[in-house]
C-alpha cells in the first residue's frame, strides 16, 4: 500500500471500529484520530509495513500536532483519572501504538550497523511519541510495567546495535525515569557509557613541544573519558545494589575499575564473578581480565594460569592465545610464545561464532531487536 | 653459551670475525651464538635535507651503549638478506578504492626487494591471519594481495605483535604495517607491544592513511566512526597512532602519515629506498653491564646529517628464575575450565559485525 492519506473506505471502516469500541469517546481526544487509529490497527494486525508507511508519510506539522496531543493526554489523564481521555486510551491499543512509533524511530534515526562505517544516530519526534505513550500506558494499565520496561530496554539495545552509544544511554535513562532501580536498565545505561568510553579515541599524552592550548584540550578530553568511565561504574554499582546476582554488571564493573586505574577493587569484583559460577563466557572473560591485572602487577605466572584457563574454556579464542603468548614472551619463553600464537591463529580459522571478547566490546547485541520482536508478538496474542 | 632469545638473534649474532674497524664485514651467517662474545647489529638511516646520505664509513659514526662509546665496524647492508613483513589492515574501512592503492603500493615495495630477500604477509581485521609464510617468491605475495577482501574490525596491536614474533629471525626484519583506522579490537595495547619491539631485531614502519574526515580527539570512533571534519592536522593527536609512532621510532623506523591514496605508494617506495640505503653497524658491547635494557645513542662524527636508529636493545637475564612446569599448568587449567559449562554464542548478527 503506498504511503499517503488513508483511503476514505479505510477511514470509514476505522470510524466504524471506533464507534463500536467507544469511538465517540476517542474522537473527543485529538491524538486519537480515525486515521491514527487505523494505522495502529493495521500495525497490531501484523501489517507493520503499511502502518509504518502511513505514519512516515505524515507531514512534519501533523506529527508535531500529534505529539502535542499525546502530551496533553498525559497531563489530562494525570489530572483527571476519571475523565474521557483516560477512557479513550483505555480502549485504544496503546501498546501497539508505542511499538509503531518505536519501529519508525529505529528506521529513521538508527542506521543498520556496519563496522567502521559512519553510523547514523539521533533522536527524532517518534521518540517523543514513545515517551508520551509509555507514560499513558503506565497511567492507565497497572499491568503494563513489564512491557514498558522491556520497550526501553529494547530501544537501548537497538541503539547499541547501531553503535549509537549516546542514544542507547538516552533510552536507558528514559526508562530509569519510570523505574529508577531496575537492574537491567541500570546495566544498559552502564554498558552504553562503558562502550562510549572504550570507543572514544583518547588524546595523545602530553609531550615536549605541545602548546599549552593543545595540552589543555587534551587534559579536558582525558577528563571527559574518565567521566564516562565513572558514569559506567556508578551505573554498574547501582545495578548490583538492586540485584547483587547480576553477574554481567559485576564483570563489567571489574573491567571498568581496571580501566579507571583501580586494580585492587577490580580484582575483587572479577574474583567474585568466578566465585558466583557465572555463565561460561563470563567466566572466560573474568579469567582474561584477571590475567591482565596480574600481568600488570608483574605476577606473570599467575597471569599465565588465568589465560590458560580462558583458553581451555574457549579453545578457538585468538584473544586468549594472544594473551597467553604475550605472558610467555614476558617470561622469556619466546619459543613458547611463538608456538602458542601460531596455534591460536590457526585455531581461530575454524571458529564459527563470536569470541565473547567481541560481544563484550559491542554488548547487548542483537538483544534489542529480539526484545522488540518479543513485544510485537505479545500484542498480537 | 647459546642465546635463547630468538628475537634478538640478529642483534646478538655469531662469533666475531673481527675485521679491521671501518671495513665492510662479511654478511653474517644465520645466528650461531658465540660463547662469551655477542655481536650487536644496529641499522642506521642517515639523511641530509631529506635525502639519504651515502658513502659513510664506520669511523663517521659514534655510538654509545648505555653511555659508553663502542668500537664499530660496518657490515654490508646490501649483502644481508632482508625479511619484509607486510602487515595490512583489512578492516571494513578499506572498502572502496583504498585496497587497490594498497596493492599497488605494496607491489612497488616487493619490486624493490632483491631476489634473495624474503617477504611474508599478515592481514588483520579483528583476527590476525598469517597468509603467506616467508618466501623469496614475491609473486605468491602478489597473488595473495589480489585475493584480499576487507571486512571486520581492526586489531592493530595484536597484528603487530604477531608480525614481530612469528616470522623466523634469521634475516633482518622490516615490518611494514599499514592501517587506515584506529585499533578497536586488540587485546594488547601499544605499551605491551613496545616491550616486544624493544626485544626484537625488527625495524618497524607504520603507514597510517589519514581518514578523509579526521575525527576530533574525543569523538567516538572505531566500530562506529562518528567522524567530524576538524582542522586538526594530524592523526598523531590521538593516543593510538601516537603510540604506534613510539613503537616505530624505538626500532629506528617511522610513522608515515599518508594524506592521500597517492601518497601511499610514495611512502612504501621511500621505505624500500631507506632500507636499501641503510648502514648496518656492528659492535661487541664493551664495559657495559649485560642483562637488561641498553640505551643506544648514535650520531655522526664531524659530519652533518640526521641519524635514525633504534633507541636501544634488550639482553635477557639468563639467571632469571625457572618458570613453573608448563604441562602441569596446562593440566590444571583444563581441569578448572572443565568445571565451567560450555556455551556458544550465536553468529546470527554477523551482518553487523
Amino acid at each position: 500500500m503506498p504511503p499517503g492519506p488513508l483511503p476514505v473506505r479505510v477511514l470509514a471502516l476505522a470510524g466504524l471500529c471506533l464507534s463500536l469500541s467507544g469511538g465517540a469517546v476517542a474522537q473527543a481526544v485529538p491524538a486519537l484520530s480515525a486515521e491514527y487509529a487505523e494505522m495502529v490497527r493495521l500495525y497490531a494486525a501484523g501489517d507493520s509495513t503499511a502502518a509504518l508507511a502511513f505514519l512516515r508519510a505524515w507531514p512534519e506539522g501533523r506529527i508535531r500536532e500529534h505529539i502535542e496531543g499525546l502530551k496533553d493526554a498525559v497531563v489530562s489523564i494525570r489530572k483527571c483519572p476519571g475523565c474521557p481521555t483516560r477512557l479513550a486510551f483505555s480502549r485504544f491499543p496503546v501498546r501497539a501504538a508505542l511499538l509503531l512509533h518505536a519501529d519508525l524511530e529505529v528506521q529513521q534515526q538508527l542506521s543498520p550497523p556496519e563496522s567502521e562505517q559512519i553510523p547514523v544516530c539521533g533522536s527524532g519526534p517518534q521518540a517523543m511519541a514513545v515517551e508520551h505513550l509509555a507514560a499513558i500506558l503506565l497511567l492507565i494499565d497497572p499491568d503494563a510495567s513489564a512491557f514498558v520496561k522491556r520497550a526501553y530496554l529494547g530501544m537501548a539495545g537497538q541503539a547499541m546495535w547501531s553503535h549509537c552509544f549516546g542514544e542507547a544511554a538516552g533510552w536507558a535513562r528514559s526508562g530509569l525515569r519510570h523505574f529508577p532501580k531496575d537492574p537491567s536498565l541500570l546495566l544498559a545505561d552502564g554498558v552504553a557509557f562503558e562502550a562510549r568510553s572504550f570507543f572514544t579515541m583518547a588524546p595523545a599524552p602530553a609531550t615536549m613541544g605541545v602548546t599549552p592550548a593543545t595540552l589543555r584540550k587534551r587534559e579536558a578530553l582525558k577528563a571527559n573519558l574518565r567521566d564516562l568511565g565513572e558514569r559506567a561504574r556508578q551505573s554498574f554499582e547501582a545495578a548490583l545494589s538492586a540485584d547483587p546476582n547480576l553477574v554481567e554488571a559485576r564483570l563489567r564493573l571489574g573491567r571498568v575499575l581496571w580501566r579507571l586505574g583501580r586494580p585492587e577493587p577490580a580484582r575483587a569484583a572479577l574474583e567474585e564473578v568466578l566465585a558466583k559460577h557465572a555463565e561460561a563466557p563470563q567466566q572466560y572473560l573474568a579469567h582474561l581480565f584477571l590475567g591482565r591485572i596480574l600481568e600488570e602487577r608483574g605476577e606473570l605466572a599467575a597471569a599465565e594460569e588465568h589465560y590458560l584457563v580462558a583458553l581451555a574454556m574457549q579453545p578457538l579464542s585468538e584473544i586468549a592465545a594472544v594473551a597467553l603468548s604475550h605472558a610467555r614472551f614476558l617470561q622469556g619463553d619466546v619459543e613458547g610464545a611463538r608456538d602458542q600464537l601460531r596455534a591460536g591463529l590457526e585455531a581461530v580459522r575454524s571458529r564459527r561464532d563470536f569470541d565473547p571478547w567481541m560481544l563484550h566490546l559491542l554488548p547487548q547485541t542483537p538483544g534489542g531487536e529480539a526484545i522488540m520482536a518479543e513485544l510485537r508478538q505479545s500484542i498480537s496474542r | 653459551m647459546k642465546c635463547d632469545l630468538i628475537l634478538l638473534s640478529a642483534l646478538l649474532a655469531g662469533p666475531l670475525t673481527s675485521p679491521a674497524l671501518g671495513q665492510v664485514a662479511p654478511a653474517p651467517t644465520p645466528p650461531t651464538f658465540a660463547v662469551e662474545v655477542e655481536n650487536v647489529y644496529v641499522d642506521a638511516f642517515v639523511s641530509r635535507q631529506g635525502s639519504p646520505l651515502t658513502g659513510l664509513a664506520a669511523s663517521d659514526f659514534e655510538l654509545r651503549d648505555n653511555g659508553v662509546v663502542q668500537r664499530l665496524e660496518l657490515a654490508a647492508a646490501d649483502a644481508q638478506p632482508l625479511l619484509a613483513v607486510l602487515t595490512f589492515d583489512m578492516s571494513n574501512s578499506l572498502l572502496g578504492g583504498k585496497l587497490a592503492s594498497l596493492r599497488a603500493a605494496s607491489q612497488a615495495l616487493l619490486d624493490a626487494l632483491r631476489p634473495e630477500d624474503e617477504a611474508t604477509l599478515f592481514c588483520f581485521t579483528d583476527d590476525v591471519h598469517w597468509l603467506v609464510l616467508p618466501t623469496t617468491d614475491k609473486a605468491s605475495l602478489g597473488l595473495a594481495l589480489a585475493k584480499l577482501q576487507p571486512g571486520g574490525g581492526t586489531a592493530i596491536m595484536d597484528a603487530l605483535y604477531a608480525a614481530l614474533i612469528l616470522p623466523s629471525a634469521r634475516s633482518r626484519s622490516l615490518v611494514v604495517l599499514f592501517t587506515d583506522g584506529a585499533d578497536n579490537s586488540s587485546w594488547l595495547d601499544w605499551r605491551q607491544v613496545q616491550k616486544v619491539a624493544e626485544r626484537s631485531n625488527a625495524v618497524i614502519h607504520v603507514v597510517g592513511l589519514k581518514p578523509p574526515q579526521l575525527m576530533a580527539p574525543g569523538e567516538t570512533a572505531n566500530f562506529g566512526i562518528r567522524s567530524v571534519p576538524v582542522e586538526s592536522p594530524t592523526a598523531l593527536e590521538f593516543e593510538a597512532p601516537w603510540g604506534l609512532r613510539q613503537v616505530a621510532e624505538l626500532t629506528g623506523g617511522r610513522y608515515w602519515e599518508a594524506e592521500s591514496l597517492d601518497r601511499l605508494k610514495t611512502a612504501f617506495a621511500e621505505i624500500a629506498e631507506a632500507m636499501g640505503k641503510r648502514y648496518v653497524l656492528r659492535y661487541v658491547p664493551e664495559n657495559v653491564k649485560r642483562p637488561g635494557w641498553h640505551k643506544i645513542e648514535l650520531k655522526l662524527r664531524g659530519k652533518k646529517g640526521d641519524v635514525r636508529t633504534r633507541t636501544g636493545y634488550w639482553i635477557p637475564d639468563r639467571k632469571a628464575p625457572r618458570r613453573p612446569h608448563i604441562q602441569h599448568m596446562q593440566r590444571r587449567a583444563t581441569q578448572r575450565a572443565g568445571m565451567h559449562r560450555r556455551s556458544h554464542v550465536s553468529r546470527t548478527y554477523e551482518a553487523g559485525h
